[in-house]
């Protein structure tokens, strides 16, 4: 039964077949000779380049479609086929288009895994002496500088894969390679275009498996990596919600939790929904309440003014409550001048972190400003009202365009008076949806760890 | 009785004699302080506790907790003890008159070590300031940089004195305060009675004051003396400053025009004189060269200048006979330059606030007339006044008109060659840094250089080896000779020292550092005294390896002379300059160490540990947590004994390699055998839990390149590494053991707390070891069952809540660093 990229190349020459060691004790036989290791990440020069797959000059029509396959005949662990020459085989300075992909089988994986295993595979691949790698998986950027074209082969780099992927998920049963070389003897580029059309389908689908919604899922997961230096924060991820570290999403919790269980991930089953709009769950208060010291009894996930989650300190964002404007103010490290708050961001870093809940602030990772629930319980970018215009350009496409030039940037004022004026001037929706008979209504913030009044 | 002082702490009011033992007429300082730096949730957790200008013992609890750990080994002990005229004391035999056992003597020896090499930053220091008070009205404001936040102040000098310091006057305060410690330890060294570990933690107070002396150097040389500073710039592009571009070596020196070389630690003499360049319009017309910290500080205030070694090898460098005015300033070590510069027929100007030599003083002669009397034959004056010794040295420089310079020739040395003694190997048995001297004398005779350009890399001129020769060769004569015939390629590109590491920036790269992505922060610190190619070399492997790497003092300007052939590029030229992986930072000259190991800094916004008066949590939570490391290649002067102290103390392990490391006499080393060192207490129950033997080592010796890069992978495992990073390090370890020794580390096994951190590669190997050789319980890839190190059989669970600490809980050393609720209730 052929797998689907051999069906979409069913147009070009058969290729090789490898067979790769599946024995435990032997998965890294024969790599003795490649330097493995931080040490050996690698740029390729063009004048070092033995062969370069994808990049620029193809306008990188390159791929690696990662995925969990779930017929196991179609998975032949430790199959590597190869259709267009070897590393060895090429002339030196050789470009070419290409693909590769990674099948996996396993009785107990699940989607979960696959975005845990293919970062995994994508960092070790940085460690391989003379192979350089860039770009994202449907866009691949690959050299393979010269010092290593008599040594490295695609089987090898498949080995090195097979032997990390099976180390650290021992829940894969099995594993197969198929590598395409879009050399001029198969056909070239043009010969490359119906697994090129099948890989961007399949991207599509593999990608879209990760982008479900927090209502989705029954469970969240808690990381308290950073108490050992704030000794009451436990962070909380969701599909929307990511950690500010960035470091890890979702289903690398997920993963973590289950491969590592003395590990510093744990579940949180959300439990009841006490407040859709501002991410308020049961489950969620009752286990940050046991992982913070029991001084933390509540968090809002998508809110930064009412009972906002707490924060360890290397947050590469932060929002901030403005009470002249009732409004949202967002800063990031890189933004060295002064907010409207009047303290710059290092000032504001270092007094809202620690661990402590500070209504009103919110430690952020920008890439989190793209998540639909983006401070949703505060209501998300209506509430905007100040930003750095770097910022503001460099996430330009996830700020709703009917917002995007209401919102105030240092160029125009960082004094939250004239602020209110701008405001005002430019017809922001808080004026209409916050703001009563055209004035703000501060919000009088309870302190540091004390609860909102009842309403 | 006055009124109590209340400062807001967020929604806290707190009273700040609860946080300062004593704080009469500082009362808004700690105001200030508490209100703008104490964080709230860290204060209602742990409280807050300020050491306002503190003693030795004020912080001596967190001293005794790591010197418990890593107590002091003594090498090569004095027996006699002769400090006191109730003496000599033969301590062999027991106690002193005083009380003062051997081993106590040790560390009387090592604190008076420590402050020697602490004074000389503190004179350095004093200079500075009192010129600068001379200038500059004492309220003009000071600051290590306008536009980037070091946490608004100079951490090296607030961490120890809890002093925000803002002006001239502040500067001068804990300037003063310092010299006070400094007369208090030093008194102890020859007075004190107490135990060794009693004196070490002095030592380490003697490295805390040291680093605020540097502080306030730093801070003057960016504010009052126009050095460049990171903290200027804004973070774009700060990766690139500043740029690769300044040319250093004898090779750019423009040859044709009058040269003046300032030597030691006083760049002022150099700075009135670029001053002066300026005015009269002759930057074009001399050149400026610095050996030692000045050369480092000149080229942050003049793009001219040009750095040619570090301090340790300018007698070598004046023999050279290629300055005309050779600018004389006391150094980290004591040398005799002015025999050099008169043996090279150099002009030259001593501008010690004390005599050398039988010299008259001449700071009160007019300007003329001294320039009369140098032009005239006189071979050297002392001056002690910066401007006028800067003016003398550019007026005789444009005067006087010298030769070639005098070198032996091809013929003469090759004459001395044959003329050595066959068989004999004395030159290269004394040579303290083992250079093979005898091979090149030999192959010299038969008129190859190439040995003598080998050993002239690695000399740092202490003579040794002339002294030795029974057949009376001119060794240091052919080793100039050999530079010289290298020196038309001595150019090398760097870049110039960039003053402090900002918090902002350091941050960026803080996950990467906390998870492994970036194995270890590590800080190479060298002052010439081993050859240079090895510091390169240990730079370079580091910066491949992933490393962010600081420099500061002159091992900035050695391993800048790195050159990579097929990348046809100089170090500084191939990576940047921020705070990231493979990047490598020059802080600058000496002073600049007080930058150089920022982790610390780290703690300040992830933790909340404000960073004034508050030692102790800074030194606990980086020796449990920190993946920093220095590395002190070829320092011998007593100035990087007490630097050693200081970062100890921060928690940093400080390896100590090659040569000098024989000189030291005193480490501070672990036994990770001891188990009963090995524990720390929970942050959740206060208990006592036994953890991994790592971080094993605080002060340690190391004799080649290759075993100072394991030390270094041994030293950033730590306590509270988290799974990804104790995965890398220990990667790291294996990758160096198995490279340079082709075996494992032996105590690898002692680091495991869960398969899930053993790195992929090895995984399966060490698995079936801790199997076979250890009694775990496994399957494939995973264990199931670990063995404690007391022989109990456990599961993972169960292993992971009695040997080392659960991931992500906090944890400390220190009684006074628990949570309030635990710390009166803990067992001991």
């Amino acid at each position: 039964m052929a797998v689907p990229e051999e069906e979409a190349a069913a147009r070009l020459p058969p290729g090789r077949v490898f067979q790769l060691p599946t024995d435990l004790e032997h998965l890294w036989d024969g790599l003795d000779d490649i330097g493995l290791g931080l040490r050996w990440l690698s740029e390729v020069k063009r004048a070092d380049m033995h062969l370069e797959l994808g990049g620029p000059k193809w306008d990188y029509k390159m791929f690696s479609i990662f995925y969990i396959e779930e017929d196991p005949g179609k998975v032949k662990d430790g199959e590597v086929r190869l259709i267009g020459p070897d590393i060895p085989e090429v002339a030196p300075g050789t470009s070419l288009p290409g693909g590769f992909t990674i099948r996996i089988y396993g009785e107990e994986l699940t989607p979960g895994h696959q975005g845990y295993v293919s970062r995994q595979i994508g960092t070790a691949l940085q460690g391989l002496e003379g192979f350089m790698l860039f770009g994202t998986p449907d866009s691949l950027w690959i050299r393979i500088n010269k010092d290593v074209a008599n040594k490295l082969t695609f089987a090898k780099i498949s080995q090195f894969c097979y032997a990390t992927a099976k180390t650290l998920v021992p829940q894969i049963d099995a594993v197969a390679f198929f590598w395409a070389v879009g050399a001029p003897e198969i056909g070239g580029v043009e010969a490359l275009a119906p697994l090129f059309a099948w890989a961007k389908e399949k991207y599509k689908i593999v990608s879209a498996k990760e982008l479900y919604d927090d209502e989705d899922v029954d469970t969240f997961y808690g990381c308290t990596i950073c108490k050992s230096l704030a000794p009451n924060h436990a962070c909380v991820l969701t599909p929307s919600a990511l950690p500010y570290c960035g470091i890890i999403g979702y289903d690398s919790a997920k993963v973590t939790a289950e491969l590592d269980p003395e590990g510093y991930v744990f579940t949180i089953p959300k439990g009841e929904c006490l407040d859709h709009e501002a991410g308020h769950y049961r489950g969620v208060d009752e286990a940050v309440y046991e992982k913070s010291n029991h001084l933390v009894k509540r968090v809002s996930i998508y809110s930064s003014v009412k009972y906002p989650t707490t924060n360890c300190g290397c947050f590469e964002a932060a929002s901030f409550y403005i009470p002249e404007v009732d409004g949202i103010g967002l800063a990031m490290r890189r933004y060295t001048r002064m907010t409207p708050l009047g303290i710059k961001f290092s000032s504001l870093a270092g007094m809202i972190s620690g661990g402590a809940q500070n209504h009103g602030f919110k430690g952020l990772s920008i890439a989190g400003m793209a998540s639909k629930n983006f401070l949703r319980g505060d209501g998300g970018w209506n509430r905007i009202v100040w930003m750095p215009s770097d910022l503001k350009r460099d996430i330009a496409d996830v700020i709703p365009e009917e917002v995007y030039d209401k919102i105030v940037t240092e160029e125009e004022t960082v004094d939250a008076l004239e602020l209110k004026e701008l405001l005002r001037k430019k017809g922001h929706p808080i004026v209409k949806m916050f703001w009563k008979n055209s004035e703000p209504q501060p919000l009088k913030l309870p302190l540091a760890g004390e609860d909102w009044p009842e309403q | 009785m006055k009124e109590k002082r209340i400062a807001h702490v967020g929604s806290l009011e707190v009273d700040i004699s609860e946080v300062v033992r004593d704080p009469r007429g500082h009362e808004d300082e700690i105001v200030e302080i508490m209100e703008n730096d104490f964080v709230e949730g860290r204060h209602s957790n742990f409280g807050g506790w300020i050491t306002l200008l503190p003693d030795a013992a004020d912080i001596a609890e967190l001293d005794y907790a790591l010197l418990s750990r890593y107590p002091p080994l003594y090498t090569d002990p004095e027996g006699v003890c002769t400090d006191c005229g109730l003496g000599p004391c033969n301590l062999e035999d027991g106690q002193g008159k005083c009380g003062l056992d051997m081993e106590a003597l040790q560390g009387r020896l090592s604190l008076r070590k420590a402050c020697r090499g602490c004074m000389t930053q503190m004179v350095a220091s004093r200079q500075l300031l009192d010129y600068a008070l001379k200038r500059w009205p004492e309220a003009t404001p000071v600051s290590m940089g306008e536009i980037l936040s070091i946490s608004d102040h100079a951490p090296a000098i607030s961490v120890l004195s809890g002093i925000h310091v803002k002006t001239i006057k502040d500067l001068n305060r804990v300037l003063t305060y310092g010299e006070g410690q400094l007369a208090k330890l030093f008194q102890a060294s020859y007075s004190g009675t107490g135990t060794a570990v009693n004196f070490e933690s002095m030592v380490l107070h003697a490295g805390s004051v040291l680093l605020l002396a540097m502080g306030v150097a730093e801070m003057l040389k960016i504010s009052c003396y126009g050095f460049i500073s990171a903290a200027n710039q804004q973070l774009d592009g700060i990766e690139q400053f500043p740029p690769a571009t300044l040319s250093c070596g004898w090779a750019s020196i423009e040859s044709g025009k009058p040269v003046v070389a300032f030597v030691g630690d006083d760049f002022l003499p150099a700075w009135c004189a670029v001053d002066q360049m300026k005015q009269d319009a002759l930057t074009e017309k001399i050149e400026i060269c610095g050996l030692g910290a000045t050369g480092d500080d000149i080229v942050r205030f003049y793009d001219r200048g040009r750095i040619i070694g570090p301090a340790v090898r300018a007698p070598k460098a004046i023999r050279n006979g290629l300055f005309d005015v050779v600018v004389i300033s006391p150094g980290c070590v004591p040398l005799d330059l002015l025999s050099e510069a008169e043996r090279a027929e150099s002009k030259a100007i001593w501008v010690g606030h004390n005599g050398s030599g039988d010299l008259p003083d001449s700071t009160d002669q007019p300007i003329d007339r001294i320039v009369d009397r140098l032009a005239g034959g006189e071979k050297a004056v002392w001056i002690r006044d910066p401007e006028k010794a800067g003016k003398v040295a550019l007026q005789v420089a444009l005067r006087v008109k010298r030769g070639a310079p005098r070198i032996i020739s091809d013929a003469d040395a090759m004459k001395q060659a044959k003329g050595h003694k066959h068989d004999c190997d004395l030159c290269t048995m004394v040579c303290p840094v083992g250079l093979p001297v005898s091979r090149a004398v030999r192959q010299l005779s038969g008129g190859d250089w190439t040995g003598f350009f080998e050993v002239e890399k690695g000399c740092n001129f202490c003579g040794k080896c002339e002294q030795a020769c029974p057949s009376q060769v001119h060794l240091r004569d052919i080793i100039v000779a050999a530079e010289r015939k290298g020196a038309g390629n001595d150019k090398f590109v760097m870049r110039p020292g960039r003053g402090p590491i900002s918090i902002t920036e350091l941050l960026q790269s803080a996950f990467a550092v906390g998870w492994g992505s970036i194995p270890a922060m590590v800080t190479i610190f060298g002052c010439g005294d081993a050859h240079r190619d090895e510091i390169a070399w240990i730079a370079s492997e580091l910066l491949n390896g992933g490393c962010m790497v600081f420099v500061a003092g002159c091992a900035g300007a050695e391993v800048a002379r790195s050159f990579n052939q097929a990348k046809k590029k100089h170090l500084f030229q191939q990576y940047n300059a921020t705070c990231a992986s493979r990047n490598i930072v020059n802080c600058g000259s000496c002073s600049a160490i007080c930058h150089a190991v920022p982790m610390y800094l780290m703690l300040r916004p992830s933790g909340g540990i404000p960073l004034f008066g508050n030692l102790p949590p800074l030194g606990d939570s980086i020796s449990l947590g920190g993946a920093q490391t220095i590395i002190l290649w070829g320092a011998l002067p007593d100035r990087m004994y007490a630097a050693a102290a200081a970062w100890a103390r921060l928690g940093s392990t400080i390896i100590v390699g090659p040569a000098s490391s024989l000189g030291w006499k005193r480490y501070l080393v672990g036994n990770r055998y001891d188990r009963s060192k090995w524990w720390v207490r929970h942050g959740e129950t206060g208990k006592r839990r036994e953890v991994e033997p790592v971080k094993e080592h605080m002060v340690v010796p190391v004799e080649t390149k290759e075993e100072a890069l394991t030390m270094l992978a041994r030293s950033v495992l730590n306590v509270r590494d988290y799974r990804e990073s104790r995965l890398t390090h220990l990667e790291v370890l294996i990758d160096y053991c198995e490279r340079f020794y082709q075996q494992l580390p032996e105590d690898w096994w002692l680091a495991v707390r869960s398969d899930f951190e053993l790195p992929p590669r090895y995984r399966r190997h060490m698995v079936s070891l801790l199997e076979s050789e250890h009694g775990w319980e496994t399957e494939g890839v995973k264990v199931n069952k670990a063995r404690h190190r007391d022989g109990r059989m456990m599961t993972m669970s169960e292993f992971a809540a009695n040997y080392g600490m659960e991931q992500g809980i906090y944890c400390t050393r220190l009684r006074s660093l628990l949570p309030l609720r635990l710390r009166d209730t803990a067992e001991d």
